[in-house]
């Protein structure tokens, strides 16, 4: 009520300001003309009652301007005045103001957008209801080598779902493509498979629709399809009537079920269908670690009570479940599977957090840098003001009213740094999200939301304040007495100055060299990881493509075979293609994870042989890639039409079983007891299939149709990408060309994932490459502010000198000392915040760890030339006022004052 | 000024205003008399604090106001009291007697 009334009455006098004032004069003049016509009542003259109630009324303008006083909507007219006045300040000193505020606004705008980028990658949850109970089902099995493993069978997966007591409910999942015909043009999707619990897992139910059932997991049954909104908009116009169609995928009618809601999103995923992922329970061994597995915590379990859990039924699920044709039953004690969930956040952030933190403190501290030098801006300025501050101080005015007027100064810089630098965040994060150069997590959920507004404008402010500190502490409470006494500023007064910004300086040196040492640090690391031979030669001169041959439109293995090595064949007759290949997986892409036996080398029935990585190659997959072949020869054509079991491996393979690459030629591998004996043909050269900051992972390559017993047919594989060796690469018409090739051959396969070789190998170095930018940004302008500061200081201890300078140079000191004064001083200051810096790498680039490659976090030659540099440049900085100390002309400087 | 006279004790000067205005509108100057007739000249108000209450008073509701002509047909800003500023002033005269009487209780006892 009266808060109302407050308000109200606040805002009608500040509305009707020139009314409501000159209604308070009246009434304060009837006062004083009531009270002296009460004296003249009282017989007294009019002159002298004037004066008896001047005397005791007191002055009747101080009265009106008590009353005026009163109320909040005077405070906030005071604080738009002295807001004016503090534009009109900054106005006048536009140079000053628009440096100051564009450091800021670059400061302010990339400690945003980083910040965007890790609230949005690592502090939000996952966009599901109570995410933090979503945990990924990876286990470890180090008997077989495998420190994380990501993937999990249908045994495990069915004996979790029956027995478990932690989890609310476990789903597998499994990416796939098929290819969609009788649609529109024969289209390959990937489609995302899940069982029927996936979705309630995620909290996750269809726009419209159904969801699936538990009969939807059985392979015998028929089989569905749920759509994803943007699939069910670009594919059937947004129709409310799909429900109940059916949809072709690889030659198989698909009930559709529904439409998913377009929020969902999951693990960064792309996928067009969601279909049931189906097993036949009687069919079930305990082997095919190839799906992927999620779970619900009940409430208030927690990971490690779900990891016991699980623990306890690994055994289980071996008395349960067959063992894997040709293995034992003891297989899972003997890979020594155990489980080690994680919450499906981390699974899906992988160690990208690393990162994401060390740049975030990298960029504040290039923002901490740029306060400093603002701040150095702002003691100049008010040093000029100090005679103001001094008189105002001596009229009267009160040392918090100075110190709200310098803040108001800072804090309004502060806020319009903040301003332009959402307007950079902004642009930032569009680029960074479109560009698709970080190869982030989560990255399509980054945008600047009300999170990222509120933190740029709070440490606008906060910066504000910051940078006004140190002016107002200095300044704020000026000293009167010292202050009046004379013209000129003190000698005091100017060497406690001075002493501040120096202080400033060695701060920034300081930390401009630690941005310097990291940013060398990324640099050395990126140089070492693009001088790794990835075990590929120009992978930019290598167009690739997948092509999947379905089963519903070719059955036989032989024709599918034949049509892959037609299209081959007529790809190579493109002009400007110098050889051609494919394989199952494109380097840097995996392949598929199983044991290898060496046929002299005797596995006790325990023991698991090591797992090795499996490719399968097309003849000439080598020589076009550009990998060498050192022992041995190639995989031809006649070994994979007459099904010869041939083999070839790669060099750290063959090291690892033989010593030596020529002493692995001949021997006879396989992957399981029950298969026959592959012999090796060849030595590759080793492949850096995992990144290049991970060791190459030993690699066997297979003909891409493969016999594994005299008994069973041969296996082929229907999903090959192609590698295509051209200096054409990527123009549009090579593409067409290469359209029109396999369509000749047969045109209802779809072309996928059109890329080059050249874009998956830097995907791979993303990272890298986005941490190194990031702070070769940072480190620059560190740099470029640290040198701006040493520079401002001399110039303007050089300025305040200058009669000293005259003198010396009257007195006649030569030049050169003249000049030594003030680089010698920009030494010191540069000096002493080298050597912080330094101490301080030292300890924080050792948190640098996890990003570097090839080069030690403590690496002493990035850490010399990055002090170098600064040096160098600082020298630079303090030399260049000096030399104008230098040629300062006695007679001028003497005459000045 | 009077050797008496004293400044009003803080907090009172509200109910001192909302006591005289009681009997009926006053405008400032009216007040400001009246009160120093009825204390004795004991109460002496400055005019800056006797209108700056009437702002809070008026803000908080108690008081209503009006430009009218005095009986001397001059216009003049006349306060008069609200029923709210009638319960204040019962209350906080109410309160104020029990502290009073308190206070006056404590002095007089022997101890």
């Amino acid at each position: 009520m009266s808060l109302w009334r407050q308000i109200l009455y606040g805002i009608r006098k500040l509305i009707f300001r020139r009314d409501h004032d000159q209604q308070l004069a009246d009434e304060v003049q009837h006062y004083f003309e009531e009270a002296v016509k009460e004296k003249i009542a009282r017989g007294i003259s009019e002159n002298q009652a004037l004066k008896q109630v001047r005397l005791e009324l007191g002055n009747p303008l101080s009265a009106r301007e008590s009353v005026r006083e009163y109320g909040w909507e005077n405070h906030l007219e005071i604080f738009f005045t002295d807001l004016r006045l503090t534009f009109r300040r900054l106005r006048k000193n536009p140079s000053f103001t628009i440096t100051s505020v564009l450091t800021l606004a670059l400061g302010i705008g990339a400690t945003t957008t980083i910040f965007s980028v890790v609230n949005k990658v690592l502090i939000q949850p996952l966009p599901f209801t109570q995410s933090d109970r979503l945990v990924a089902l990876t286990h470890t099995a180090p008997g077989v080598g495998m420190k994380v493993m990501e993937q999990i069978s249908p045994s495990l997966y069915f004996t979790y779902l029956e027995h478990n007591q932690t989890l609310e409910g476990i789903g597998l999942w499994n990416i796939r493509t098929q290819t969609v015909t009788e649609l529109m043009e024969p289209e390959e999707v990937t489609v995302l498979a899940v069982t029927h619990l996936f979705l309630p897992i995620l909290n996750v139910n269809p726009l419209f629709g159904r969801a699936f059932t538990p009969a939807d997991d059985d392979a015998r049954n028929a089989k569905s399809v749920l759509l994803t909104f943007d699939y069910w908009q670009s594919h059937f116009g947004s129709a409310q009537d799909v429900v109940g169609k059916n949809i072709t995928l690889d030659g198989n009618s698909y009930e559709i079920r529904g439409v998913l809601p377009s929020s969902f999103r999951f693990m960064d995923q792309k996928f067009s269908l969601l279909s049931p992922l189906q097993f036949r329970r009687d069919a079930v061994h305990l082997g095919d670690f190839s799906h992927r597995g999620i779970g619900r915590l009940k409430p208030g379990i927690t990971l490690e009570q779900a990891n016991t859990d699980i623990r306890r039924m690994i055994p289980l699920a071996s008395r349960i479940f067959p063992p894997s044709p040709g293995f034992n039953s003891t297989m899972l004690a003997d890979a020594k599977v155990a489980p080690v969930l994680m919450p499906l956040k981390d699974n899906l952030i992988g160690n990208t957090g690393d990162m994401l933190w060390i740049l975030m403190t990298t960029i504040s501290i290039v923002l901490l840098i740029a306060c400093t030098n603002i701040a150095n801006l702002l003691l100049v300025r008010s040093e000029g003001r100090y005679q103001e501050f001094i008189v105002r101080k001596a009229l009267g005015e009160s040392s918090g009213r100075l110190a709200c007027e310098l803040f108001m100064e800072s804090i309004s810089l502060g806020i319009m740094g903040g301003f332009i630098g959402l307007v950079i965040a902004y642009a930032a994060l569009q680029t960074l999200t479109a560009s698709g150069i970080s190869n982030l997590p989560r990255l399509e959920e980054i945008y600047l939301d009300i999170h990222s507004v509120v933190f740029s404008i709070c440490i606008a402010i906060l910066s504000g304040i910051s940078f006004g500190l140190i002016p107002v502490w200095r300044y704020a409470k000026p000293n009167i007495s010292l202050g009046l006494r004379g013209s000129g500023r003190t000698q005091s007064q100017n060497r406690d100055q001075q002493r501040t910004r120096s202080i400033l300086i060695v701060c920034q040196v300081a930390l401009a060299l630690i941005l310097l040492i990291s940013s060398g640090l990324m640099v050395r690391t990126s140089w070492e990881l693009s001088n790794i031979d990835p075990g590929f030669k120009n992978p930019n001169q290598l167009q690739t493509f997948r092509i999947s041959i379905p089963h519903s439109q070719v059955q036989e293995r032989e024709k599918v075979l034949r049509m892959q090595n037609d299209i081959l064949d007529r790809i190579s007759l493109i002009p400007g293609v110098t050889s051609v290949a494919f394989s199952s997986q494109l380097p840097l892409e995996g392949g598929v994870e199983d044991p290898v036996y060496a046929e002299d080398y005797v596995h006790s029935i325990n023991e698991m042989p090591g797992v090795r990585r499996h490719k399968g190659i097309s003849p000439e997959f080598f020589s076009t890639i550009g990998a060498k072949i050192i022992e041995g020869r190639d995989i031809s054509w006649e070994d994979i039409y007459t099904q010869k079991q041939v083999a070839i491996i790669t060099e750290n393979f063959a090291r690892e079983l033989w010593q030596t690459p020529a002493l692995a030629l001949g021997k006879r591998l396989r992957n399981n007891f029950d298969e026959d004996w592959s012999e090796v043909i060849g030595i590759v050269s080793d492949l850096h299939d995992d990144g290049m900051n991970q060791a190459p992972p030993q690699v066997a390559y297979w003909p891409t149709m493969r016999k594994y017993s005299a008994k069973s047919p041969p296996n082929i594989t229907r999903n090959v990408s192609y590698l295509i060796r051209s200096d054409r690469t990527n123009s549009s018409t090579f593409i067409q060309e290469l359209r029109q090739a396999v369509a000749a051959v047969n045109p209802n396969l779809p072309i996928a994932n059109i890329s080059t070789l050249g874009e998956v190998y830097s995907r791979s170095m993303a990272k890298t490459t986005f941490a190194t930018i990031l702070l070769i940004i940072a480190g620059s302008l560190s740099l470029i502010l640290g040198v701006i500061g040493i520079y401002g200081v001399i110039a303007y201890s050089v300025s305040q000198r200058i009669r000293e300078i005259g003198i010396r140079v009257a007195l006649g000191a030569p030049l050169k000392n003249v000049a030594g004064i003030f680089v010698r001083y920009g030494i010191i200051l540069c000096g002493v915040g080298t050597f912080i810096g330094l101490i301080a790498s030292f300890f924080l680039s050792r948190l640098m760890h996890s990003l570097l490659f090839g080069v030690s976090a403590t690496d002493l030659a990035t850490y010399f030339f990055a002090t170098l540099c600064l040096f160098l440049a600082s020298l630079a900085a303090s030399y260049i006022p000096a030399r104008r100390a230098a040629k300062v002309d006695p007679a001028v400087t003497l005459r000045a004052e | 000024m009077d050797e008496q006279s004293t400044d009003v004790i803080q907090g009172t000067l509200d109910m001192l205003i909302l006591k005289t205005l009681s009997l009926e509108p006053l405008h400032g100057f009216g007040i400001a008399k009246r009160i120093e007739q009825i204390s004795q000249g004991v109460f002496r108000i400055n005019p800056g604090s006797l209108l700056t209450a009437f702002q809070r008073l008026e803000r908080m509701g108690w008081l209503n106001s009006e430009w009218r002509q005095t009986e001397n047909s001059r216009r003049a800003k006349f306060y008069s009291l609200t029923t709210a500023g009638r319960e204040q002033l019962e209350a906080e005269t109410k309160q104020w007697t029990r502290r009073a009487d308190a206070i006056t209780r404590v002095l007089k006892a022997e101890i």
